[in-house]
């Protein structure tokens, strides 16, 4: 012998109408939900995109920049690379460009393929100035002139690349 | 007879209508919070864009650059300043006019740069903002200046001596005339000798004086003093001094090491003078002192044999 209700036609109405407000209810739950991780995905695309185009402005004007710039005589795309060893020991700079990866390779003349120390240098061919992590994304290269003095008190400036990755916003 | 007839409400209507209007008001709260969020969010992504602009625009040792950015929209750029820390901060802000909602909310969350100087008054506002780089040299490279102005204000230089007058002329910056009467009622006046002006330049002392406020300047630092709010400018000048300690301290580690390879500079009591110098700044009014050593510094560098800078 089954359990036997009856409901009045009221009753029915109430829950089909509670069970149509659960059902807007939930739809614009996921209607927002979708919403929310469309814009997300959209906004960590554009923080990227502002990362890496930062980037790739840094590296093309690091050059410009006074902790870089080969002033002893006007020369538009030098890089100081007496100043670049010397950055590369002082860890206040960690933060300054907004880079997580920030480095000066030697191309031409090819050297010794080492980092350099203040023990190798100039017999070297990468200065390393920031390395945050191990996993710096997309790295952005440009050729700049490495200048310096030699030992003979001339000048001496040599092929090399700047390379740097952005940080997000 | 009273008539009976009228409008039977069921109670699924009356049901339906209170429902519908809570999913309305809902509805309407949320478009205008997502409107709110997604005007912040792009604001905040405007600031940063920004400042990734300004980047290529800096440059080398002497020239300066004049750039007019043309913005899609009415736009409020806010330039705060903060002079904590190693090198300080650059706060850029941004805030676009919208038609939906009031036309001016909140700007975005701020974008912070390390490198960057700028100088402006009040938030730079208008479709049209314009930019002019300068290079500080003191006596090597500082840094960048970054003079920030909108179309809704506007300076009129009065009789400014050759160089500025070049300067200004070069770009067409800001109109220049011989008396104060012929500047435009809504510009600010920039008078150099001593007239009753907006803004006066005193070329002797080297300072500025706005909004009864006085600052001193040194070089291109005479634009940052005409254009900034003096606490901007007071600030800004402290972070550029905190890189001129640091940058000093950088050069005088180059010139030991060029001491090391037997090319001697003999700067490096200078150097250190200069990093304690600006390392210890804390108002304008000590330019002068940092501006002497800077000179002999320059006059050293130029009769090296390595030239450090």
């Amino acid at each position: 012998m089954g359990l036997h209700v009856n409901y009045s036609k009221g009753q029915m109405k109430i829950q089909q109408m509670a069970f149509v407000l659960v059902g807007v209810f939930i739809f614009f739950a996921l209607v927002g939900l979708v919403y929310v991780s469309v814009r997300m995905a959209v906004l960590k695309g554009d923080s990227g995109d502002l990362k890496e185009s930062d980037a790739l402005e840094n590296v093309r004007m690091i050059y410009s920049s006074p902790e870089f710039i080969w002033q002893a005589f006007d020369c538009e795309g030098c890089v100081d690379l007496d100043k670049a060893m010397v950055l590369k020991g002082r860890k206040i700079y960690s933060n300054f460009w907004g880079l997580d990866y920030l480095a000066l390779k030697r191309i031409y003349p090819q050297g010794r393929d080492i980092e350099c120390s203040e023990v190798n240098y100039p017999d070297c061919s990468t200065i390393t100035i920031i390395n945050k992590t191990t996993n710096v994304g997309a790295v952005y290269g440009a050729f700049v002139a490495l200048c310096r003095w030699d030992e003979s008190g001339r000048t001496r400036c040599e092929i090399g690349k700047v390379y740097s990755s952005g940080r997000g916003i | 007879m009273i008539s009976k007839k009228g409008i039977e409400f069921s109670f699924a209507w009356i049901f339906a209508m209170i429902a519908g209007a809570v999913i309305l008001f809902l509805a309407i709260y949320a478009a205008t919070n997502f409107v709110k969020t997604e005007r912040l969010s792009q604001d905040t992504l405007a600031g940063k864009q920004i400042g990734v602009i300004l980047t290529p625009l800096e440059n080398g040792i002497a020239s300066s650059t004049y750039v007019p950015l043309k913005l899609s929209t009415e736009t409020r750029l806010y330039s705060e300043c903060d002079s904590t820390g190693s090198f300080g901060v650059q706060s850029i802000r941004i805030a676009t006019a919208s038609g939906i909602g009031k036309k001016w909310e909140e700007p975005g969350a701020p974008a912070e740069f390390y490198n960057k100087y700028l100088f402006s008054e009040g938030p730079a506002e208008g479709k049209n903002l314009f930019v002019m780089m300068m290079p500080l040299n003191m006596p090597f490279k500082i840094a960048d200046l970054t003079l920030l102005w909108g179309e809704r204000k506007d300076y009129c230089f009065v009789s400014p001596p050759k160089d500025i007058e070049d300067t200004i002329k070069k770009d067409s910056l800001f109109p220049i005339v011989e008396n104060e009467n012929e500047c435009s009622e809504k510009s600010y006046s920039v008078c150099f000798e001593g007239q009753d002006c907006d803004v006066v330049v005193d070329l002797n002392a080297k300072s500025v004086k706005k909004n009864g406020k006085k600052v001193y300047y040194d070089n291109n630092l005479i634009y940052g003093a005409i254009l900034a709010d003096s606490g901007l400018y007071e600030c800004q000048l402290k972070r550029l001094m905190k890189r001129a300690s640091e940058l000093s301290y950088v050069y005088l580690a180059k010139g030991q090491r060029l001491n090391a390879v037997g090319c001697t500079t003999n700067i490096e009591n200078e150097l250190g003078m200069l990093g304690n110098a600006t390392f210890a700044y804390n108002s304008s009014q000590q330019l002068r002192q940092i501006s002497m050593i800077s000179e002999e510094i320059r006059r050293i560098n130029d009769g090296a044999a390595c030239k450090l800078f």
